[in-house]
């Protein structure tokens, strides 16, 4: 397994490292593989670290105590995760879920913190992180209390295929993983679906969408007033 | 008599992340800070307004408010006397509030516009940890709320705000001090569901409530509500 610092030097928090720094880090990170259903970390697990995605796809999940799962947010190649448990020893509110095989850079707290802290551009960095991944989480929290399953559902095809009207879109999500996107179950994904097909607002089959009124989906998903 | 440049050097030194700087430090912050007094019910910040400040809560409640294009409104949280906010153009330009910010009871705030206070904390990592810790703090009351809303149905959420709220009324009547509007907006629902589940668990003797107090006599029972989750 090679370590290149292409990436890394692009990244939010590492790009504002000096080259020495930043050489120090990739020679101290632990490169993981992870596959595809594994877990980086688990919610309620203290997991202290810092996290570069090399490579493939993670998401942010919550678990309800009945094994009920929800997708907070998405990451992907480029992004980097600071562990809520690196801040205050807590155990983590989510799990990361590996949702497409991925490589990922991670250092623990002793490791991380010091070498950042010697460049303090880069710790505002770490805080602009920190306000973005807020903003997806409240963003979910807000289609809850405003946004009925249909909404939460447009938004959720509009940002997810960014569709463009009249293309044939490969459909890339199962109906479990809308689901687990928007806090409902499969069935109702399906039945919402094909009401916003009866509606011509999309049509499906069982591999493509087309969207064929994305100013009805925007209206619906409570993006045009 | 201590000025209130004086009294807030004072505050700082307590108060993460200002904690972190140095006494030359916390003396620019102090020197530097827009005090402002709000009455209750008056706007500090409002949504969609590009508002590039730290703010410091010196005295009073703040809530932070979500307001959909429909008019609801949903209280996300609610600052007290020594909690820290900003607006996010604090830290990325011209992005807009995404929250309005309303004083709940008179308050007394402290606001610190980017432009003096973010040369201040690029001198000092540490202060900047320590915001970065108040940020973890902030999302996981974020992450908990959509625990709520996920997997918890009104009726849960409802049963979660009386027992937080008015969990000493057991047995005894107690003032009713949140509107129907209150609660819906902390619940993310809507007044009538609030009203009708109310009268719900009245009907089912969890609850006690007239035109002015509340009484929970069966707080087992409103337990049990809170702890169900979403089939």
């Amino acid at each position: 397994m090679t370590k290149s610092s292409d990436g890394l030097a692009q990244a939010p928090v590492f790009k504002k490292l000096t080259a020495v720094d930043r050489a120090e880090l990739i020679r101290l990170a632990e490169v993981k593989t992870y596959r595809k259903g594994e877990f980086i970390c688990w919610q309620d697990e203290v997991w202290p670290k810092a996290l570069y995605i090399a490579s493939g796809r993670i998401e942010w999940t919550m678990l309800s105590p009945d094994g009920k799962r929800q997708v907070v947010f998405g990451l992907g190649a480029g992004d980097v995760v600071w562990g809520h448990s690196l801040f205050d020893d807590h155990p983590m509110p989510a799990s990361l879920e590996v949702m497409a095989r991925c490589q990922v850079y991670q250092w623990p707290r002793e490791v991380a913190m010091p070498i950042v802290s010697r460049n303090v551009e880069a710790v505002w960095d770490v805080s602009r992180l920190l306000v973005l991944a807020m903003r997806h989480v409240r963003e979910v929290v807000y289609g809850f209390a405003f946004h009925p399953v249909a909404g939460r559902l447009a938004r959720l095809l509009l940002n997810h295929y960014q569709p463009i009207e009249g293309q044939h879109t490969p459909r890339d999500l199962t109906l479990d993983e809308m689901a687990a996107t928007v806090g409902t179950s499969r069935e109702l994904v399906c039945k919402v679906l094909y009401r916003f097909a009866d509606a011509e607002l999309i049509r499906i089959n069982r591999t493509e969408f087309v969207f064929t009124d994305r100013k009805k989906l925007e209206e619906l998903a409570g993006e045009v007033s | 008599m201590k000025t209130e440049t004086e009294s807030l050097k004072e505050v700082l030194a307590q108060r993460s992340p200002f904690a972190a700087l140095n006494k030359t430090e916390q003396i620019e912050f102090a020197q530097n800070a827009i005090p402002g007094r709000y009455k209750k019910g008056e706007i500090c910040a409002y949504q969609g307004d590009v508002w590039p400040y730290l703010l410091l809560v010196g005295q009073g409640k703040v809530d932070i408010v979500k307001e959909s294009p429909e008019g609801r409104s949903l209280i996300v949280q609610t600052l007290e006397t020594g909690d820290v906010f900003w607006g996010l153009a604090f830290f990325q330009d011209n992005i807009p509030m995404p929250v309005t910010l309303q004083a709940s009871q008179i308050s007394h705030l402290y606001l610190w516009d980017r432009a003096i206070a973010q040369p201040i904390l690029l001198r000092n990592s540490h202060a900047l940890w320590g915001l970065c810790q108040l940020m973890v703090v902030r999302m996981e009351r974020a992450n908990e709320i959509v625990e709520d809303l996920a997997f918890s149905p009104v009726t849960g959420r409802l049963a979660g705000l009386i027992l937080n709220h008015y969990g000493d009324a057991m047995g005894d009547y107690t003032k009713r001090n949140m509107t129907l509007d209150e609660m819906a907006a902390r619940i993310g629902s809507t007044r009538e569901m609030v009203c009708r589940l109310l009268y719900r668990f009245s009907d089912e003797g969890v609850v006690r409530i007239n035109r002015t107090e509340f009484m929970i006599s069966d707080r087992e029972k409103l337990e049990g509500f809170a702890r169900k989750v979403k089939g």
